[in-house]
């Protein structure tokens, strides 16, 4: 990619995730204050649509998920999913709706991401990966 | 609660301020040349470009204004959300074609590009002050919008100037980084901001009212029941369902008002094609000079203006508009207990301007986070135009004034220094009208509209008519302009001021100002043509046309398509915003028959503007595709040395 599409590449992500991000969270933070299903899992489709959209983008580009965004994403992943967690343990305010919202939010963005990685590389593929990525970390 | 819902409006407004400054400040590294600020590059992406023009072209005078317009008048106001068809049919007509002949002569603004091929000394200063008109009271009204939007959000914690100068620094702070590339990447998030926007209003009535059926049983009970601020028109009908007529004879506002409601027909054809000088603003063409390649030109006239944003105003923007009467914004529906709660405060007596900021405040108890994205939402359509618009000017200013009449020898470095110059002069007047003479700027900026629409005949006559003269297009335009002032507000304010007593008010016989003035700008641009063709000057002008012979696309078997394109295009005109409107009144069942006999089961005006919005997106297709006025070049244009670094 030369400068001007990576520019362009960029900020098509921003932009992507600036909208998809932004309306995916008020969703689901309504759906935890209404205790509505509905809408917060809404709100976890329209991050895996944020996702996709990225992916997509990424295929136009020529591009892959940099280190940075890699690192980025999987901070936020873990710690929405922390946050989940601790509400539930310690929290005491979250109620059956609440529960059911965050489980299969959070799977189903996880599952997302293990389906982008199993097309994109095949479950050989991936696995591979996984144990090359443990093979260099060991070596390290 | 105002703790949470500030709260959520600082972090969202923060992420929004930081994405602007982050593009600003990464559009304005390396060593880049005043094309690069004007015009960035003459490079921004279709896609960008798409993204960009919509948001412009609908600006927060649509997003906030039609709404509004809606509640106060009923569906014969809602007519005016077809103005998203016929926007872009003057894009269709004339964009493509100017963007060709930017290329071939290196113009860099459309002011270049009309003072070269109509001449003479007046044009350029005429341009200007049209230029002017939209940059300065157009957009700080839009200005002020905004700040007053953000106090009412803020619960009165932040006062609407405060709100409007902070704003107003941030556009300049990434535009004057960034230039046009800048303004133009930060409008692809405000154009999707202010889609989901719109269609976010939309779902908050409806899902306030209880759902679409519910919504018809109000409309069911209202029909029948000839309340609202206008009464019932002749033949019994709600005034809020029926237009008041093709014609009404009155010496207009100020003298004598219609009877009946606003939007006859004639009114609602004046009205919708002054909609047409957003996209013949001198700054749209600067954004449109500024586009990599024509490939944008067509999808965005027609899928993203005509199609996406004209669903969202014939559907959302009516449903918020209406659907607020029931909510408690209409003192008089609530009186007559059709009401179905008091969600909305009661927006009568001019007030119904802040529509969109009562449906953002009733989100502030159950869900504030909502109240600071959308507002943001509201925030960045405002933003969208002052950024495009301020770095146009600021182009226009460098290029057109200071390079032209000043400096003609400026480097480079110095072009691109005025161009910022420009830039702050243009948001600090806007601003400080804003402040210190708000009823003068909107007095003044209602005319920006009218103006634009002046420059019809001019644009038609680069594009397609070398018969026109430039002596009869400039005669014309300047009649135009004249009788716009005199028609409008701001002529009536000023012979009040000059005590000449003038028989007629403000739009007389139900007609815009942009409707008179675009009547006589023809008729004299007709007569003057007649009379002052001159072979030597149709040389000069046959240069132009000659280029655009060899480079516009041509469409197969036009022979058959073009008759059908001007008929299609013409009796869209008549039904959809013309007097055939008045077929829609009760063509699908009477106002009054109940829902029952509602042929689609909503009002049959409603329905007959739905119809007319399809076939719209239909006359489009067919102008911008089939026909290729929207379509790039069949050859790659020579390029000439730009314009910047050679006298025009």
């Amino acid at each position: 990619m030369n400068g001007s599409d990576l520019r362009e590449h960029r900020l098509a992500i921003m932009t992507g995730w600036g909208f998809f991000g932004s309306f995916g969270i008020c969703l689901i933070l309504s759906g935890f204050a209404e205790n509505s299903l509905i809408a917060g899992l809404s709100g976890f489709v329209v991050i895996v649509a944020g996702f996709v959209a990225h992916i997509i983008l990424n295929r136009i580009y020529g591009a892959g998920f940099s280190q940075a965004q890699i690192a980025l994403g999987l901070a936020a992943f873990t710690v929405g999913v922390f946050c989940f967690i601790a509400s539930v343990l310690f929290g005491g305010i979250l109620g059956e709706a609440d529960v059911a919202i965050g489980l299969v939010g959070f799977s189903g963005l996880a599952a997302a991401f293990v389906t982008y990685i199993v097309i994109n590389y095949g479950v050989r593929g991936s696995y591979q990966m996984g144990f090359r990525l443990n093979a260099e970390e060991r070596r390290r | 609660m105002t703790n949470d819902r500030l709260a959520w409006l600082f972090v969202f407004f923060a992420l929004y301020a930081t994405y602007c400054v982050f593009w600003g400040v990464d559009c304005a590294r390396g060593r880049r040349g005043a094309i690069d600020f004007f015009l960035a590059e003459r490079g921004v992406p279709s896609w960008v470009y798409v993204a960009a023009a919509t948001t412009l072209t609908f600006t927060g005078w649509v997003a906030i204004g039609l709404p509004a317009t809606i509640l106060r008048d009923g569906f014969p106001g809602a007519a005016l959300a077809l103005g998203a068809i016929v926007t872009p049919l003057a894009g269709a007509a004339a964009l493509s074609r100017q963007w060709m002949l930017s290329r071939r002569f290196g113009y860099v603004t459309p002011v270049q590009m009309y003072a070269d091929y109509l001449g003479g000394p007046v044009i350029r200063p005429v341009l200007l002050l049209i230029a002017l008109l939209f940059a300065l009271p157009f957009l700080g009204m839009q200005m002020a919008a905004t700040g007053y939007l953000f106090q009412v959000l803020s619960g009165g914690v932040i006062p609407w100037v405060y709100a409007m100068w902070a704003l107003g620094a941030l556009v300049f702070l990434y535009v004057c980084l960034g230039g046009m590339r800048a303004a133009a990447f930060v409008g692809v998030l405000q154009a999707l901001l202010f889609a989901a926007g719109l269609v976010a209003i939309g779902v908050i009535a409806w899902v306030e009212l209880g759902g679409f059926p519910s919504f018809v049983a109000l409309l069911d009970k209202l029909g029948a029941a000839k309340v609202g601020d206008w009464g019932a028109s002749s033949a019994g009908y709600n005034a809020m369902f029926t237009t008041p007529g093709v014609v009404q004879f009155v010496a207009g506002y100020g003298k004598e008002a219609p009877v009946g409601g606003v939007w006859t027909t004639t009114m609602v054809l004046s009205t919708v094609l002054s909609l047409i000088g957003l996209q013949l603003a001198p700054a749209f063409g600067v954004l449109a000079f500024s586009a990599r390649d024509a490939r944008g030109f067509a999808p965005q006239q027609v899928w993203a203006a005509a199609a996406t944003v004209g669903f969202g105003l014939v559907f959302f923007a009516v449903i918020a508009g209406v659907g607020a009467q029931f909510l408690g914004a209409s003192s008089a529906i609530t009186q007559a207990s059709l009401a179905v709660g008091s969600d909305l405060p009661s927006l009568g007596a001019g007030h119904d301007a802040g529509l969109i900021a009562v449906y953002l405040n009733s989100l502030a108890a159950r869900a504030p986070w909502f109240l600071g994205l959308l507002a943001v939402a509201a925030i960045a359509v405002t933003q969208a135009t002052a950024a495009l618009y301020v770095s146009a000017t600021g182009t226009m200013f460098a290029q057109d004034f200071y390079r032209h009449y000043l400096r003609p020898d400026v480097t480079d470095r110095d072009l691109k220094f005025f161009g910022r110059i420009g830039v702050g002069f243009t948001l600090l007047f806007s601003l400080l009208g804003a402040t210190y003479a708000a009823d003068a700027q909107v007095q003044i900026g209602a005319l920006a509209l009218p103006a634009g629409l002046q420059l019809l005949p001019a644009a038609i006559a680069i594009c397609w008519f070398p018969w026109l003269t430039p002596r009869a297009v400039v005669s014309g335009l300047i009649t135009g302009l004249v009788v716009v002032v005199f028609t409008d507000q701001l002529g009536l304010t000023l012979a009040n001021f000059l005590e000449i007593d003038i028989p007629w008010g403000r739009w007389p016989w139900t007609i815009h100002s942009a409707g008179w003035g675009i009547v006589c700008n023809i008729a004299v641009c007709l007569l003057f043509s007649l009379m002052t063709q001159k072979r030597s000057e149709r040389e000069h002008r046959m240069r132009f046309h000659d280029f655009l012979a060899e480079a516009a696309p041509r469409a197969p078997n036009a022979r058959v398509w073009r008759p059908i394109a001007w008929v299609a295009a013409l009796g869209w005109v008549f039904f959809a915003i013309g007097p055939g409107l008045l077929f829609g009144v009760d063509l699908f069942g009477a106002p009054n028959a109940g829902a029952k006999a509602w042929l689609f089961g909503i009002p049959s005006l409603w329905a007959w503007e739905i119809i007319a919005w399809v076939f719209g997106v239909l006359l489009l297709w067919l102008l911008a595709y089939r026909l290729g006025m929207s379509q790039p070049p069949i050859r790659p244009i020579e390029m000439e040395p730009e314009g910047i670094r050679r006298p025009i």
